[in-house]
């Protein structure tokens, strides 16, 4: 490219632009160098950036969302876990003594499950049932598991629960049991 | 570890000081600047694994600038989670800063990077690393209670 322009021009002419070419070539290049540095971490940092944006609002919005139960082994045995199921609907919380989203979890579940027959919120500390963590699959705490009198799973929630999502996570709960949570709206 | 709540804001408030100190390392890149930032965080960081995240000089920043011009907090936070992510947090830079000083500087803005995200995440959205990898940790044995 450069010999093709510089090739038109008269020697002379050429000489100095050559000399410029090569001047411009050398500082310019020097300079271009710190700045495709600095932009490939400026690149870096707005990657950098973006991705823990994105991680953060998938987080955010896993929190206290109502899923799918887990394939739960059969035969749980609540009672001898110590855990006491209510007649229609149990929120089984599980909690660990230093977490703050279990605590205001926990108060949700709680004034939720007051005004309302039948359903049940157990809060159990983590450390206290490690076995049942790992047969149930909790990773992290708060985990609630919504469960029906009969002692199976029908939804599971972790994170943060608000009021709205717990009384989704009730709807899941079929018949009578659901439309009792539809009645305390 | 000793017991204790403090005001969940201030470890937020020291994770947004220290996001932004984690971006300056990685804006500085290989570089010896970056590296000499990046020990200085390491620091910080050692002081927040030792006296607990309202112990740094972010939570100094806090208390006296910050909790003069707030309201009292809607609820207090246990002490040891934010002192579990300062500890992450020094594991993380002092990989960096050895790897570093021993001229592999590329590891410099690496390792400030992974910091940053778990800075920034704590400080805008209240991730709490210490929270959500304390079930993981105990399951696998690591930790006792």
């Amino acid at each position: 490219m450069r010999s093709s322009v510089t090739g038109r021009f008269t020697p002379g002419v050429t000489g100095v632009m050559s000399v410029l070419i090569a001047d411009t070539g050398l500082s310019g290049g020097a300079t271009q160098g710190i700045v495709s540095r600095m932009l490939g971490q400026v690149i870096a940092l707005v990657v950098l950036v973006l991705g823990t944006a994105a991680l953060g609002v998938w987080w955010s919005a896993r929190q206290g969302a109502v899923r799918a139960p887990r394939e739960t082994p059969a035969g749980i045995d609540w009672a001898s876990a110590g855990i006491a199921l209510a007649e229609r609907v149990t929120f089984v919380q599980f909690s660990a003594e230093v977490c703050a989203a279990c605590r205001s979890t926990s108060r949700v579940l709680g004034g939720l499950t007051g005004g309302a027959a039948g359903v049940g919120h157990r809060e159990v500390l983590v450390d206290d049932h490690l076995d049942l963590v790992r047969s149930l699959g909790v990773l992290r705490t708060p985990t609630v598991l919504v469960v029906d009198g009969g002692g199976r799973e029908v939804a599971r929630m972790s994170g943060v629960v608000s009021d709205s999502q717990a009384r989704q996570a009730l709807n899941r709960v079929p018949a009578a049991t659901g439309a009792e949570g539809e009645a305390q709206r | 570890m000793s017991t204790g709540m403090i005001d969940p804001r201030g470890p937020r408030v020291g994770a947004s000081i220290t996001s932004v100190l984690l971006a300056v390392v990685v804006l500085l890149g290989q570089s010896t600047a970056g590296l000499v930032l990046l020990t200085f965080m390491m620091l910080s960081f050692l002081l927040g694994t030792l006296r607990g995240a309202e112990g740094t000089w972010q939570g100094w920043v806090f208390k006296t600038f910050v909790r003069p011009r707030l309201g009292p907090p809607a609820e207090m936070e246990d002490r040891r989670p934010p002192r579990f992510a300062q500890g992450i947090g020094l594991l993380v830079t002092a990989v960096g800063v050895v790897l570093g000083a021993f001229g592999i500087l590329s590891a410099v803005p690496i390792a400030a990077g992974v910091a940053f995200v778990a800075a920034a995440l704590n400080a805008v959205f209240g991730l709490c690393l210490g929270c959500e990898l304390y079930l993981l940790l105990r399951r696998s044995g690591l930790v006792r209670a």
